[in-house]
């Protein structure tokens, strides 16, 4: 791990002074005008310096030259881009760091180093050549921040402001967001003033408005650091809402305050009439801001509506008019961010029902993407603006900033949660209350309001450096260690899991229960308001902004559980095969004399899954035996017409003594296994939040799994617990068990004995038996058959020879559900239905054979084209 | 405000709900100038006709049911105070320190359940459940998808395989539901 950490950082390092190397030579270059350039920084461009010489002063074709007026800023830009996004990389490779210490930290210090290259490189450029630099390392502007980094971000958020929870703590949060960050400016302010005057800072001239404008871009809690600190938390989402939203919401009373304040500061007498002003514009910045929020997010929506033809402009419309709306709000000087909030709602709610799935994953995908460059960006710009000459370093009103921006959150919060606790449902806790306070991070925000600020007030470059410090002071100690804090505290974490039909209807029943409650009781309360919402959104808008064929909210989780069950059950048993794989491939290595045989009937057709036998030396003589009976049946007949899950074309037996390269083996038919799960359509289907967008297809391939155990088992203990007599369900399922089952009740239990001393010893020698693991908890390491099943299974099935690989738990599951769903099977389990054509097994084994044999997927001759095979079925359901 | 009201209720009856419904004495007086505001007849009582004519529940899809559930206990198909007030505890929030049985999480499913449970046999069967999500989802969906929604709900919740709903196994189904939060309302005093 060190080592790879150490060549990473390596390469991270050289290539940020390859870059500023590289520049910097250029830089010389272009001033110099290629004059020496043999430095040896410089000397990679000897060549082109030559032709660019020679550019300046003859006229005529060119085969190279050397343009660096033209391209080096976008040049230098996005060399900085990229090297922000493979610092990036670089962070998630070293595991033992990010679990300890946020992101955003490791880019600010990685900043501070660019900064320290940039820093004594553009400046020794300065010492030698006076010539003017048309180079320039992009740095913090608040221009930048504003209008180029900022609105990615805030997208973004808004989008997944799109949220029950967040409306439902709507109240709370805007009191935070308002009254909250008044209070925090109205006390911080004085209370610096006062210490100031009071001598116990040490000297400093500072003015009670220039105090109070610093207060008003220190108060505000910051939504990028808030962001990049509480999306790796993954808190609950109420709290995460209460704190994520208030950062987003307070940008009116930010803007407000602080242009009021700073006019202020130049203003000689203020009359009670400019207060009263301030106090209107604090209205107007808000509601003209949402007012041009909502025309946009309309317009998208209505843009939407009729682009069924032309799906490439639906992303367009999206980002296009979002990015319009928040340049529009700064073009009045409205609040940019709430106008952009109330776009990205809009949107959400009416105009990604429009566009289409691929349309809207690009939209997410790309905001994803700029909002996490910006994020890296912007941190590492704050680690940059740290190296610099400007300066001035107040330890005094520093550390009373710090300390005065704590204790002040702390109050606030617990003043305002004490208040709204009074009228909120559900109450914030002590422990959620603390991590509010503490969540309260300062951010690039307040930076780049103290940039702004007007060189004529006096403490400028005091307020910049301050406010650098209380972002590193929240961003460092608040940021570290607010992940323990969190665990300590025992605050609920997100829930994870997916919302069942059952779920989601009753909460509609419930939300019009209370309405209708609140309606009886004449009390015109929260649920009285959102039904009111509700139906007026259903009778008008809806109308007017969805296209008439979009779907509710119902049938969409309807259709994406019907759909993922569907692939469920046609990748199912594959799904559960890698869990062996995945043992396998890593313990490969370690186990060295096993064979491997790929048993493949010589059929043409495609099969299931081709079991791979896995056994010992000296247990050749069995194996020869099972070799023989497996290939034995004289006509094999087709288990399915249409295979489910991973097809394989069936070749020659091939026997080989894997003992020469068993590992590059194996690891090669993982691989292409892999290979083909990735390619499975199913993980194509939804694509869940993730920031960093880390395993996508791992993470479906995980749920899918899981699901599928979870129904298997729930399959297995309805089978088992149905009220139907034995002897019926015996009755009913005798053709199609006799063939699955049989056997089974000789060795099971011994089986499950076994099985439990291999999982315990990790032996290697012998793995459980598939049949195991239909019946087996979803985890691996838990086995567990429940002793009713194995009755179960002795009462219903008969002895005779079955086919102990995976296909049985696709049987069994197909067992249950003919008992569970009689009728529904054609609707749900489309598979099902071929599988009905199923007579008898091809491969027979011995009984005695069963826990010998593993079920591995051979997938070295797997056919490219095969995953997109079975999506011809999708039909069915869909 | 319920002066007047008030003086229609007596001490003792005041005591005797607080005892049962865990209702201040305020909220009492409030809910009874509610309940003779409904009052159109000055029965004493309210008929269904009483409850149909608040004009908001007019819009909401469960408000035949809701209604409902109201007359659960009556015979003669009028609710009195005693009974209105007492399917109005269902929906008091949850306090630790008061322990009262008709707000408990059980009796809030209960009553979620009787939404659904149109014959009164303690089970949701299919049609039931196709029933309640005709009058909550709106047009745009097709009734073959809410049949095989309904049905698929029912196999979700479904444990013993009868096909139908069990208060059991509802609550099983529900028991990551924040119920306690989302079935109470804040009473005004």
């Amino acid at each position: 791990m060190w080592r790879a950490w150490a060549s990473r950082a390596c390469v991270l390092v050289s290539l940020t002074l390859w870059v500023a190397g590289n520049s910097w030579a250029a830089a010389l270059e272009s001033s110099s005008h290629g004059g020496e350039g043999g430095d040896g920084n410089a000397s990679a461009h000897d060549d082109v310096n030559g032709s660019c010489h020679s550019e300046g002063h003859e006229g005529g074709i060119h085969l190279m030259s050397f343009r660096w007026h033209e391209v080096g800023v976008y040049y230098t830009v996005t060399t900085f881009v990229i090297v922000a996004g493979l610092c990036k990389v670089g962070f998630h490779q070293i595991h033992w760091l990010s679990n300890k210490i946020p992101e955003s930290c490791v880019l600010i210090i990685l900043g501070v180093l660019l900064g320290v290259v940039v820093f004594f490189t553009v400046d020794d450029g300065n010492g030698t050549s006076s010539c003017s630099f048309n180079f320039e390392v992009p740095h913090f502007t608040s221009d930048k921040f504003f209008f180029v980094l900022l609105p990615p971000i805030i997208l973004e958020s808004a989008y997944s402001l799109h949220d029950r929870a967040f409306f439902d703590n709507l109240g709370t949060v805007l009191v935070f967001a308002v009254i909250g960050t008044l209070f925090n400016i109205f006390t911080i302010g004085p209370a610096l003033y006062g210490v100031a005057q009071g001598g116990l800072m040490g000297t400093i001239a500072i003015g009670f408005t220039e105090t109070l404008v610093f207060s008003s871009l220190i108060s505000a809690v910051d939504p990028v650091a808030v962001l990049a600190i509480f999306q790796e938390l993954g808190v609950n989402k109420d709290l995460y809402f209460l704190v994520f939203g208030e950062s987003l919401l307070n940008d009116g009373v930010t803007i407000v305050v602080y242009t009021t304040l700073t006019s202020f500061v130049t203003m000689e007498v203020i009359s009670a009439g400019q207060y009263a002003l301030a106090v209107a514009s604090f209205f107007i910045v808000v509601f003209a801001g949402a007012v041009i929020g909502i025309l946009f997010g309309c317009v998208t929506a209505l843009i939407t509506k009729y682009t069924a033809e032309v799906r490439v402009v639906e992303p367009l419309a999206l980002l296009g008019l979002a990015y319009l709306c928040y340049l529009t709000a700064e073009l009045f000087h409205f609040s940019g961010i709430i106008s952009l909030i109330m776009c990205g709602l809009f949107q959400a709610n009416y105009a990604f029902q429009n566009i289409s799935q691929k349309s809207y994953t690009c939209v997410k995908y790309f905001t994803k993407m700029a909002s996490a460059t910006s994020d890296t960006i912007i941190f590492m710009f704050l680690g940059m603006a740290l190296v610099s000459k400007d300066h001035i370093w107040h330890p005094g009103f520093i550390l009373w900033t710090i300390g005065f921006c704590l204790i002040f959150r702390f109050i606030g919060v617990a003043l305002i949660t004490i208040v709204m606790n009074h009228y909120r449902m559900k109450k914030i806790g002590l422990q959620e209350q603390f991590i509010t306070a503490y969540g309260g991070l300062r951010g690039a925000v307040a930076f780049s309001l103290a940039n702004m600020l007007d060189q004529t007030i006096d403490p400028r470059r005091i307020f910049i450096t301050t406010t650098l410090m209380v972002i590193l002071f929240t961003g460092f100690i608040q940021g570290i260690s607010i992940k323990p804090l969190v665990n300590l505290l025992r605050i609920q974490k997100k829930r994870s899991d997916h919302k069942k039909l059952n779920e989601e209807i009753n909460d509609t029943a419930m939300d019009h229960i209370m309405a209708g409650v609140e309606e009886i009781l004449g009390q015109h309360g929260d649920f009285y308001l959102r039904e009111l919402i509700i139906h007026y959104n259903d009778k008008y808008l809806k109308k007017w902004f969805v296209k008439p064929c979009s779907e509710s909210k119902l049938t969409r989780l309807f259709e994406k559980i019907a759909i993922s069950e569907h692939y469920a059950h046609l990748y199912g048993p594959v799904a559960m095969i890698e869990d062996k794989v995945k043992p396998l491939v890593t313990k490969s290595s370690a186990s060295k004399r096993v064979r491997t045989i790929s048993v493949s009937p010589s059929h043409n057709d495609e099969i299931l899954l081709q079991p791979n036998l896995t056994l010992e030396d000296d247990e050749d003589d069995e194996f020869e035996e099972a070799e023989t009976k497996v290939i034995q049946p004289a006509e094999p007949v087709e288990l399915r017409r249409k295979p489910s899950y991973l097809p394989i074309r069936r070749s020659r037996v091939a026997s080989e003594s894997s003992a020469t390269e068993p590992q590059a083996q194996r690891s090669h038919d993982a691989q292409a296994l892999r290979k083909a799960f990735r390619n499975n359509p199913y993980n194509k289907l939804h694509y869940k939040y993730n920031p960093n967008l880390v395993g996508e297809e791992d993470q479906e391939l995980a749920e899918h799994l899981h699901r599928r155990h979870l129904n298997a088992r729930r399959m297995t203990r309805l089978a088992s617990c149905s009220r139907l007599p034995v002897s019926n369900i015996a009755e009913s399922l005798r053709p199609k068990t006799e063939m699955i089952f049989g056997h089974l009740e000789d060795g099971v239990a011994e089986l499950v004995q076994r099985h439990r001393e291999r999982r315990s010893t990790m032996s290697l020698r012998r793995r459980p038996p598939s049949l195991q693991a239909c019946f087996s908890s979803p985890e691996p390491g838990h086995p567990m058959v429940p002793s009713s099943i194995l009755r179960e299974l002795r009462e219903v099935s008969e002895p005779r020879s079955s086919l102990p690989d995976i296909r049985d738990c696709d049987s069994h599951s197909r067992l249950s559900a003919t008992i569970s769903m009689r009728g529904e099977r054609q609707q749900f389990f489309p598979d099902r239905s071929e599988g009905e054509k199923t007579t008898s097994p091809e491969v027979t084994f011995q009984n005695e054979k069963l826990e010998e044999l593993v079920p591995m997927v051979a997938t070295s001759n797997t056919q490219p084209s095969s995953p997109k095979k079975p999506d011809s079925e999708n039909e069915d359901v869909v | 405000m319920g002066n007047k009201s008030s003086l229609m209720l007596q001490e003792q009856d005041i005591r005797d709900i607080q005892a049962e419904t865990g209702f201040l004495p305020s909220q009492i007086e409030r809910l009874y100038s509610r309940f003779t505001s409904l009052d159109k007849g000055d029965n004493g009582s309210l008929s269904r006709e009483d409850f149909l004519r608040i004009p908001e529940l007019a819009i909401n899809p469960l408000g035949d049911r809701i209604v409902h559930a109201f007359f659960k206990e009556s015979e003669d198909d009028r609710v009195n105070f005693c009974q209105f007030v007492r399917v109005l505890a269902h929906f008091r929030p949850i306090k630790r320190t008061q322990d009262n049985k008709l707000n408990a999480r059980e009796e809030k499913l209960r009553f979620a359940f009787k939404m659904y449970d149109l014959d009164d046999d303690e089970r949701i069967s299919r049609e039931e459940l196709l029933a309640v999500l005709h009058m909550m989802v709106g047009e745009n969906i097709s009734d073959e998808q809410l049949n095989s929604i309904a049905e698929r709900t029912i196999l979700e919740a479904d444990r013993d395989g009868d096909q139908m709903i069990s208060f059991e196994e509802f609550c099983t189904a529900l028991e990551r539901t924040d119920v306690e939060q989302k079935m109470s309302i804040k009473f005004l005093k």
